[in-house]
């Protein structure tokens, strides 16, 4: 039966010892009769060290960094640990400390002495209590982990159970034979209470292990084993509470399955000494360590053999329980699980805690043995994995309230409970505690001596709970918003929220106050900054929020509370279940609350998302009532939150991210998940903030822990959005998920707006862009790999037909001719749409601007401010797609076909979209406090010319894609390729033509593309006299020919203008254009020649030229002459018919820049 | 070139900073700085950080290797070991004594790190002493001497140069006036 024999060594000289470990499991502290404490580092550890601790050490226990030893000079000694130093006396007896315990909530320490006395000493108040009552020395005292009651055995051979508040004994009960010494007594008796619940204390005997349920105090059934006659010394639950282990005075251990009462393992100690200590590891569920008599320690792994299977009673009882059952939801419950159980439901992970079964338990056999019936499909043992699981939630568990006591939960649910036999006990409804207890965002364990009560992206708030002091530092991200507050914490306040104007603190009831609400306005500009709220009685405040100009505060009462921020009671609501934690943002509040118990570990929450309207006249809103809360399978919540956008946002204790996507249905859906991100499983990423624009997860890294200490003060790290979207392996995964990440995370610009919030117009366009790059990435992947329905579909779901334009001339590119078709529908499509929504805006626009007219220049200073109506940069953008669809009529009246008014039609409705997009990013740069980089090298800063933003941003999205085609042909193409289109099936001669001079197109552009972009480059820097005698000598005088003009103007500019100094650079350009005129023909090839041949290593010069170019026309942009308002940007005036071409010819540039380029992979 | 010189060259190592307040990107000839936002760390260089700190607006978080354990192995590596060891960061000394002047309260320990830093560089330039010394003494025309930060270098090589440009005099002056004794 033994797989391996348990590691056993020396440690102390022989007598009584006591071993435990950390809580880490990392750690054996163990002290003996010779009067030293050994701290091993694991059981192989050959030098552990030793701290000296008078002549003989009785007990000893560990907690956090603390231990404590019970030594024979009269003193419960306090250690730090692991370091060992004396860290001072905690309390005195007349007699010996036989025995010490500290509660799992780390308040009490309870030591028993060899003087008949028990004392709790409440670690923090130093406060003590006396239990006098039993009539020999003490031989074991355990603090129940309610830290109600206290259990304790003495010489006398008694049991006595204590009420820890009124120092009173409520039962006694004899549990061996008397004796007058703890070294003479058969059994040392050592207690323990079940872990986490305290539902029961289990007790050695001399025939076994007795159990003793709570409340009653009566004997629920005991643990036998037929190996041994001796009595039992020690036992111990392990941390799941799901095995039970215990020693007897000959040496054997055994382990018995805690629900089934089956004996798991039995091993007899090889030298048959006496064990006098036995402790699980709190980490490694399946390994627990022993000390004996000798003085020896040991460690047994693999307590529990996985191969082993629990053997099921016969499932005979089970119509019987029904019977007996009176209440309806009791045996509905049952037989619930009795159908999922013979449904052969794997009900591993709904056991886990093993709580479930708990809860229809009472005591008679009858009971047990229907336990066994349902838990036959289990797999005894858990692996270690899932002991591991359940330790977290135990042990690591998020930062908690002090969970409502589960005897008072008992007590009243006992009238309508089971009805039971009398005197028998009664089922425990200890499965509520595997309801999450509500807790605050950022904050770490209240029983920390040092905390964050909150740490979020306005400032941090610090609790100090020690010896010296007991403080709240307040401290604030941002110097600006207010200098760090130090207030001292009498109150014991526990729960707190900050915002840039106010602190909310609050506290849960004392024994003589109740509990209160405490604000600290700090941004208030009278004298009086605090005020303090009382709950009424009975009332305890569970979680508390903070928004723009109110909080709120969630009580035990399931009532919501508003405050505003001075402190006036504003409205309050019910909740339908206990909340678990509470966030507000601006005027929005969210609360997460448990609907009802949630089957094994997991939680059944819902949530509330409200926009409360405290602020700037907005109206109470629901915005989502009741629905559930999806979180991870078996998980419970961890940070509640909303981004800084506002979105709402959870994280959950399997590090799973989740965003509300607002855009679709208010539906839950991950974003990261953060222990993909640790390299480590026990790391965690302890979440303090969440940010979309950037797109930021921010948190601190706790290696090791589940929250970060106060000191050293942790650092904030900042982490990617990830989605789990399928195959993120090859590049389109990656694209889909970022096109949809940049979607999900863009979306709160809609919420935004919709509150009546200025949008951020540059943040916007740049999500826009983005996204469109991403789709246009996509489309090119997708024609890559000949998915052509595929690329369709991308293309539907571009933003604009600007962009499923360059789609087409993409796809033209690369000779796919029926996509290039169908996206020509798309376009349409979209075309049509933008109008109408122009038309409608621009209706709506209208009607504000007649009032407003006049008020409209101040109205673009205000838009710092937060102002719902469009301001008049938008105005004019619709005014003038008003303006150009008229034009555009009219152009469509004179050529006839409608192919060529689409594209005017587009073309001239980007320009005053382009144009105001200056005055809006100046504003908005200004609003920012962002600053122009005066040391950028590229010519084409964005922040001054948004044409070429768009330019170099689309040329980015296509990032091998060369820009090289006059836009005039490409234009031809696609028109034509239209032209095709709507005359299909007509002539089939017109689609060879249509497919010609896209070849042509391509064969020209391999050939000779760079003089043609110096072509078009030129285009708009020319006067207008020169357009038009371009228009005029129409198509056939290439772009070539205009090269030569170019070369022609450069060599000759600078001598016209030594030969007339009065003129100014257009007028002078002019000139030269009349010279180059003037020329004969073989002057004018001569200089084309010139061109053609310069062009191939001339990139440079001719951008260089360009640049050179460009300075008159900035000048012009500056100054006032007559071309400039032609030229730019002045909507008013562009009005003018004349003007039209000009526009039409400066943007046939932009988009020529926009849309020229090939990818390199097909060339 | 003077020790301020090298701390100046020092000032363009990285830090990393926790402002306290929200500023844009910071366009300088070197290179873009920021954007700042309030508990975020964010890394400068470290002639701004002492700027933005001497102001009180930020937390300096002190490099990996300013650390008491690390400073201390390093110097017991520096003890047993017969050669120079490699420093965590070419300016090691000038930014730790920088860090540690204007950032103390941001450094836990920091009087012991002083002390620490002091030592190693203590035991170094002794090392360096010593070695000039056997080089000297051995007449050698070139040594070889690896993991000198700059600032040590700094500090040896006005006088190294000088002292060896005199001796090389002296020696060629003494050998001629041998010449000239035999010669008579």
């Amino acid at each position: 039966m033994a797989s391996k024999a348990p590691t056993i060594r020396y440690a102390h000289s022989e007598g009584l010892t006591q071993i435990c470990y950390d809580a880490s499991g990392k750690y054996l502290a163990s002290c003996g009769y010779d009067g030293k404490i050994r701290i091993w580092k694991g059981i192989d550890d050959d030098e552990p060290s030793v701290i000296a601790s008078g002549e003989m050490a009785y007990g000893l226990t560990l907690r956090g960094d603390t231990m404590y030893v019970a030594s024979d000079n009269h003193s419960v000694d306090r250690f730090t640990f692991p370091t060992g130093e004396p860290d001072g006396i905690l309390a005195r007896f007349t007699g010996n400390v036989t025995y010490l315990d500290v509660s799992e909530s780390r308040k009490y320490v309870a030591a028993g002495s060899s003087d008949f006395d028990i004392k709790i000493v409440n670690v923090e108040s130093k406060k003590q209590k006396c239990y006098l009552g039993h009539q020999a020395p003490i031989l074991c005292v355990a603090v129940d982990p309610m830290d109600e009651f206290l259990a304790s055995t003495s010489c006398d051979g008694n049991l006595k159970i204590w009420e820890i508040e009124s120092e009173q004994c409520i039962k006694t009960i004899a549990v061996l034979t008397p004796s007058n010494d703890i070294e003479n007594s058969e059994s040392q008796t050592r207690i323990c209470w079940r872990p986490a619940t305290g539902e029961d204390v289990a007790v050695p005997t001399s025939t076994g292990v007795s159990i003793f349920t709570r409340v009653t105090w009566a004997k629920l059934h005991s643990f036998t084993t037929d190996v041994t006659s001796k009595p039992f010394q020690c036992c111990a639950f392990s941390l799941c509470g799901r095995f039970i282990a215990a020693a007897s005075a000959d040496g054997w251990l055994v382990v018995w399955d805690a629900e089934t009462q089956e004996c798991l393992r039995k091993l007899q100690h090889p030298l048959k000494s006496s064990i006098c200590s036995v402790m699980w590891n709190p980490l490694e569920n399946n390994s627990l360590a022993f000390s004996d008599s000798r003085g020896q320690v040991g460690v047994l792994e693999n307590v529990i053999l996985s191969e082993q299977s629990t053997k099921t009673s016969a499932h005979n009882d089970l119509d019987a329980l029904f019977e007996e059952d009176d209440d309806n939801m009791i045996a509905d419950f049952v037989s619930q699980e009795a159908e999922e159980d013979n449904m052969e439901v794997d009900l591993t992970k709904l056991k886990k805690k093993s709580r479930v079964s708990n809860i229809f338990c009472s005591d008679d056999e009858s009971d047990v043995d229907s336990k066994e019936a349902l838990s036959r499909d289990l797999p005894a043992i858990p692996s270690t994995l899932e002991v591991l699981g359940n330790n977290d939630d135990l042990d690591l568990a998020p930062p908690t309230m002090p969970s409502t006591n589960p005897a008072k939960l008992l007590e009243d649910d006992d009238a309508s409970s089971v009805a039971t036999g009398a005197g028998a006990p009664r089922g425990t409804y200890a499965s509520l505690i595997s309801m999450q207890p509500a807790f605050q965002p950022g904050s770490t364990p209240v029983h920390l001596s040092h905390r964050f009560m909150v740490w979020n992206a306005v400032g941090i708030v610090r609790a100090y709970n020690d010896d010296t002091e007991n403080a709240i530092d307040i401290e604030f991200h941002d110097a600006k918003t207010h200098h760090a507050l130090h207030l001292t914490n009498h109150e014991q306040y526990t729960l707190a929220d900050l915002s840039d104007k106010a602190a909310v603190l609050a506290t849960e009831s004392t024994a003589d106050s109740t509990s209160k609400l405490k604000g600290v306005h700090f941004s208030s500009w009278d004298n009086n900054k605090d005020w303090t709220v009382s709950m009424p009685d009975g009332e305890e405040i569970k979680a508390v929020a903070i928004g723009e100009n109110w909080l709120a505060a969630c009580t035990s009462a399931l009532h919501v509370r508003l405050f505003s921020l001075g402190g006036t009671q504003r409205q309050m609501f019910s909740i339908s279940g206990p909340v678990v934690a509470m966030a507000a943002h601006t005027d929005q509040l969210l609360i997460v609350y448990h609907i009802t118990q949630g089957f094994g570990s997991n939680q059944n929450l819902g949530f509330m998302l409200l926009e409360v309207g405290a602020g700037n006249g907005c109206r109470p809103r629901k915005v989502v009532g009741g629905q559930p809360l999806p979180i991870s399978f078996g998980s419970t919540l961890t940070w509640l939150g909303f981004t800084a956008e506002g979105t709402p946002a959870t994280v959950d204790s399997e590090g799973s991210i989740r965003l509300m996507n607002r855009e679709f249905c208010y539906t839950w859906v991950e974003v990261a998940s953060t222990k993909k991100m640790s390299k480590s499983r026990h790391d965690n990423h302890w979440v303090v903030g969440l940010h979309e624009n950037p797109q930021q997860i921010r948190c601190i890294m706790c290696k090791g822990s589940l929250y970060p200490a106060t000191l050293p003060r942790p650092t904030l790290a900042v982490q990617p959005y990830k989605m789990p979207l399928c195959e993120m392996d090859n590049d389109r995964g990656k694209l889909e998920e970022e096109y949809w990440r940049t979607k999900l995370l863009s979306s709160h610009g809609n919420y935004l707006t919709s509150r009546g919030y200025e949008p951020d117009p540059e943040g916007k366009q740049k999500s826009q862009v983005e996204v469109q790059q991403l789709l246009m990435r996509l489309f090119a992947l997708c024609c890559k790999t000949d998915q052509e329905f595929r690329a369709l579909e991308i293309c539907s779901l571009m933003p604009t037909s600007a962009a499923v334009n360059l789609a087409i001339k993409y796809s033209s590119r690369i000779r796919k001719i029926l996509l290039a078709q169908r996206l020509q529908e798309v376009a349409q499509e979209k075309l049509q749409e933008e109008h109408e929504a122009a038309l409608k805006e621009q209706r709506k626009m209208q009607n504000v601007e007649e009032s407003e007219e006049e008020e409209e220049d101040f109205r673009a200073e205000m838009q710092a401010g937060y102002s719902a109506t469009e301001t008049e940069w938008s105005n004019q953008r619709y005014r003038n797609a008003a303006n150009g669809k008229s034009r555009e009529k009219d152009v469509s009246d004179d050529d006839g076909s409608d192919c060529e008014a689409v594209v005017s039609q587009q073309m001239e409705e980007e320009v005053p979209k382009e144009k105001n997009t200056k005055p809006m990013r100046s504003l908005s740069s200004q609003l920012a406090g962002s600053r122009r980089n005066p040391f950028k090298k590229s010519i084409d800063a964005p922040t001054n010319s948004p044409t070429t933003t768009a330019a170099s941003s689309s040329g980015s999205v296509l990032d091998g894609i060369k820009r090289s085609v006059p836009t005039s042909q490409r234009r031809t193409s696609s028109i034509s390729t239209e032209a095709t289109r709507k005359s299909k099936g007509k002539n089939n001669s017109k689609k060879q033509k249509t497919v010609q001079p896209t070849l042509f197109n391509k064969l020209n552009l391999t050939s000779t593309p760079k003089p043609k972009r110096a072509g078009s480059r030129t285009e708009p820097e020319e006067d207008e006299s020169v357009l038009k005698e371009k228009n005029e000598s129409a198509q056939p005088k290439t772009s070539r020919n205009m090269s030569g003009v170019q070369l022609f103007i450069e060599e000759k500019l600078s001598t016209i203008e030594e030969e007339n100094p009065e003129m100014d650079g257009i007028d002078a350009r002019k000139l030269a254009i009349q010279r180059f005129r003037s020329l004969s023909a073989e002057g004018k090839k001569e200089w084309n020649d010139r061109a053609k041949s310069k062009t191939p290593s001339s990139v440079e010069a001719l951008s260089t030229g360009g640049k050179r170019k460009r300075d008159p026309d900035d000048v012009n942009e500056n100054s006032p002459p007559e071309e400039s308002n032609r030229e730019e940007v002045n909507p008013a005036k562009s009005q003018k018919v004349e003007c039209c071409e000009t526009t039409v010819n400066s943007k046939l540039d932009t988009k020529s820049r926009l849309s020229a380029f090939a990818f390199t992979a097909n060339e | 070139m003077e020790p301020g010189d090298v701390e100046f060259i020092a000032e363009k190592e990285l830090v990393k900073i926790v402002p306290n307040f929200a500023l844009g990107k910071i366009y300088f000839i070197s290179g873009d700085v920021g954007p700042f936002s309030p508990g975020l760390p964010v890394d400068v260089p470290l002639w701004l950080a002492i700027a933005i700190k001497q102001r009180q607006k930020c937390r300096v978080h002190p490099p990996e290797w300013l650390d008491v354990d690390k400073i201390e192995t390093m110097k017991d590596d520096e003890i047993a070991s017969e050669f120079f060891t490699e420093l965590p960061n070419p300016h090691f000394c000038e930014v730790a004594q920088l860090l540690l002047t204007h950032a103390t309260d941001n450094i836990p320990n920091a009087d012991l790190l002083r002390t620490l830093i002091k030592d190693i560089w203590d035991i170094r330039a002794a090392k360096l002493r010593s070695n000039i010394d056997k080089f000297v003494k051995l007449q050698a025309g070139h040594a070889r001497l690896d993991n000198l930060s700059q600032m040590e270098i700094n500090t040896i090589r006005p006088f190294l140069t000088a002292s060896l440009d005199h001796m090389y005099q002296l020696r060629i002056s003494q050998s001629y006036t041998e010449r000239n004794m035999s010669t008579q």
